[in-house]
């Protein structure tokens, strides 16, 4: 059958391509392969990734350059699937292994790890039901990388230099990113990875103005625009305002000198306050957002009645919302009651906090994703570990089983909005996709602990091998917890402040500015660069010029880097690379 | 005036109320003290975001009589693309790509709509982003080859911006 390209047109009759059982197994294969070569990846080098844009590229590679017959909404439903299964990776590689290293783990039953864990991925799915219609459709949040991610599912549509300007952008930010890895292969340093600004200029010690030389970052900020420079004023704040008055007011001990007082105002000032700013700019967004939620709410309740030309409805209806709730109610009181040992009043009174904070951080994660593609994963992670930690009487291997199950249910709240962003402008179904997500999503945590367990039993954990840095950080964190070093005074005025930020009438100013001040000024420099970029070129050429050329560029840089981290997985995990 | 007096107010609360809190203890009186001030600021800075609204209506800018006009020129379109697709469907789907790509000024220039209140605001946005997701599965269809599912998202994303025209005409 002749494919639509240029002047020629097929009729097709059947029904148009969507979720096929190619498209399932490709994605849970894809997602699979992912999983398991982040979570290695990501206990050796710190980080991983959502690879929704590699998804979508090696789909269309697929369906379309082998099987001859993919669609558009079709690769969609791959790289939704894929993404779902690999972003449970951080969840879990930034928890479970604390346990391993502080010799904990054989005191809660697997059976448990992987109940908890796969719950709390469906979790996230359907907690972000109600969200999706207020953050999508009425706030308009950009979700850069599912900005990126839909630019690249309609290239083949989207004409000839669309096309080239995205892989331009790939090739590119690959190129930069493989020089950037030569000492890696025992080659010269070419292009740094970072550059210390401040030492070239000659600059005091103690001001920070390191950049990291990332065309992923920079594209990011290409894509998000105006919102991010907000980000940027606040990294502004935090660095070279609130750092030097600090210093100058003589609020730093005495032993605190030279380079290491940027982090340490950062360590213990800044980072707590942009987290309850976090928090408290949520709080204000949610309360604000009432009637519109309630509009949404509405609606959804509606359309779920509404039936499409084959009797399928577009909404996910609200009582998966409602039965998603009352399982993360159960499995919490249960992991709360038979695992902690904890009375039944403090079990349910765990239950119902712990389902109101995931609730809570799904919504602030993705709102921070939608504004940014910045996700403050860790320092919910922290407030988690401090809530959990109070109410389950210290139990260590009861909180970071939960913190598990919260930080899954989180990345994928945020994975699943950034898809449902691609989706709407795909023309995808929305309850299709989270239909899919559902039923695949809990794969993704199992492959995860699965080979956490194997990477303990062959290499150990927390090692020179295998660093786990995450792991390293929370386990950190309980410590500081167990010994009362919480700086809540810092959480309660961050919280103040970004509540008021948020009454503004700037949409989420709160969130923004909160994590600017958590997020390392290292990222903020090039984001910032490419929001300033993004803000002149729209002044100059027009909005037409931002779609028309802007937005494929960017998502290409964003993905030519973001394919090369998973290169290097994968030549970590098979052995040929030693970090 | 008042809303650049307002965000100057709002700044100069958040750097001060940002320092006092950084201290180890905090400052809460300064907190406290900032926290009024970028209170103050907001209340100036909504006012007179208000005023400039109505001006610009007065004036024939922004606001809904903007928002109409994008409506109209996008309905429109669609009507063109409609009849255009009979031909040549390769330019109709062009000629949607770029009423795609004009109503993302829609959203845009809607923002000042949340003044008027918020469920008004969502129930627009809603209506309208249900219509530009319709067209999106459209031109997508169009592009794999898929006419009849094409064809039937364009005529209900035309519908739905027909609903949403109505609704912003009949709060004015």
């Amino acid at each position: 059958m002749e494919r639509y390209v240029g002047q020629s047109v097929t009729k097709r009759e059947e029904s148009y391509r969507e979720v096929t059982p190619v498209a399932i197994i490709l994605g849970v294969l894809w997602g699979a392969f992912m999983a398991a070569s982040f979570t290695y990846a990501g206990m050796v080098m710190g980080f991983t990734s959502g690879g929704s844009a590699i998804a979508a590229i090696v789909g269309w590679g697929i369906l379309r350059g082998l099987l001859k017959k993919g669609t558009v909404v079709e690769n969609n439903i791959v790289q939704t699937i894929a993404s779902a299964v690999n972003i449970s990776v951080s969840g879990v590689i930034f928890t479970i292994p604390a346990l391993y290293i502080m010799g904990l783990h054989q005191e809660i039953n697997t059976l448990y790890f992987f109940l908890a864990t796969a719950a709390g991925a469906i979790l996230g799915i359907t907690f972000i039901i109600p969200l999706r219609k207020q953050m999508i459709e009425i706030d308009r949040l950009r979700f850069p990388t599912g900005t990126a991610v839909a630019t690249i599912l309609k290239t083949p549509g989207s004409g000839i230099e669309k096309a080239r300007l995205l892989f331009f952008g790939m090739i590119i930010s690959a190129l930069v990113y493989l020089i950037q890895q030569f000492p890696l292969f025992g080659l010269p340093h070419i292009i740094p990875e970072v550059v210390d600004l401040g030492s070239v200029l000659h600059l005091p010690e103690w001001i920070n103005l390191t950049i990291a030389l990332s065309l992923m970052v920079f594209g990011m900020g290409l894509i998000t625009g105006r919102n991010g420079l907000i980000v940027l004023a606040g990294g502004i704040l935090s660095y070279y305002i609130i750092t030097p008055v600090v210093k100058a007011l003589g609020w730093i001990p005495t032993d605190v000198q030279g380079s290491a007082i940027s982090g340490y105002v950062y360590g213990t000032m800044t980072r707590p306050l942009g987290i309850g700013m976090l928090l408290g700019g949520s709080i204000a967004g949610l309360i604000l957002s009432l009637p519109v939620i309630a509009v949404a709410m509405k609606s959804l309740a509606q359309a779920s009645r509404v039936k499409d030309k084959n009797g399928n409805s577009e909404e996910l209806p609200i009582y998966y919302l409602i039965g998603g709730a009352i399982l993360a109610f159960a499995l919490l009181l249960i992991t709360a009651y038979k695992l902690g040992g904890l009375g039944l009043g403090r079990s349910l009174l765990t239950a119902l906090i712990g389902v109101a904070w995931i609730f809570i951080a799904s919504l602030l994660v993705a709102m921070s994703t939608g504004m940014t593609d910045w996700s403050p994963v860790s320092g919910l992670s922290l407030v988690s570990v401090m809530i959990l930690l109070y109410l389950t009487h210290k139990n260590v291997p009861l909180t970071i089983l939960m913190g598990a199950t919260v930080g899954v249910a989180i990345s994928g709240a945020a994975d699943m909005m950034q898809d449902l962003k691609t989706g709407h402008m795909v023309g995808a179904i929305p309850s299709r996709q989270q239909k899919v997500e559902l039923l695949t999503a809990w794969l993704g945590p199992i492959i995860a602990l699965t080979v956490v367990g194997l990477i303990w039993n062959a290499y150990g954990i927390g090692n020179d091998k295998v660093p786990a840095p995450q792991a390293m950080a929370l386990k950190s964190m309980v410590d500081a917890v167990l010994g009362g070093n919480v700086p809540v005074d810092k959480f309660i005025a961050g919280g103040l402040l970004g509540f008021v930020l948020s009454l503004s009438g700037i949409p989420g100013l709160g969130v923004l500015v909160g994590l600017s001040m958590y997020l390392p000024m290292l990222y903020i420099i090039p984001y910032g660069i490419g929001c300033i970029v993004n803000e002149i070129a729209k002044r100059k050429k027009g909005y037409e010029f931002i779609v028309e050329k802007v937005l494929p560029f960017a998502a290409g840089l964003m993905v030519g880097e973001a394919a090369m981290t998973l290169l290097f997985a994968v030549l970590t995990v098979a052995g040929v690379l030693q970090p | 005036m008042k809303k650049l007096v307002g965000n100057v107010m709002l700044t100069a609360g958040l750097i001060t109320g940002a320092i006092a809190s950084a201290r180890n203890p905090p400052l809460w009186f300064a907190v406290g003290g900032a926290l009024f001030i970028m209170g103050a600021g907001i209340v100036l800075r909504r006012q007179g975001e208000k005023e400039e609204l109505h001006r610009n209506i007065t004036k024939g800018e922004g606001g809904e009589v903007e928002l109409k006009k994008v409506l109209e020129n996008a309905l429109t379109e669609i009507e063109t693309v409609m009849k255009e697709k009979e031909t040549d469907l390769e330019k109709a789907r062009k000629r949607l790509g770029k009423v795609l790509e004009t109503l993302e000024t829609f959203a845009e220039k809607a923002q000042p709509l949340r003044i008027k209140g918020i469920k008004f605001y969502g129930e627009v946005m809603t209506s309208f982003s249900k219509a530009e997701r319709h067209l999106n599965r459209a031109w997508s269809a169009y592009a794999d080859g898929y006419i009849r599912e094409g064809d039937t998202y364009l005529e209900s994303g035309y519908a739905q911006l027909r609903e949403t025209s109505k609704l912003l005409k009949s709060k004015s």
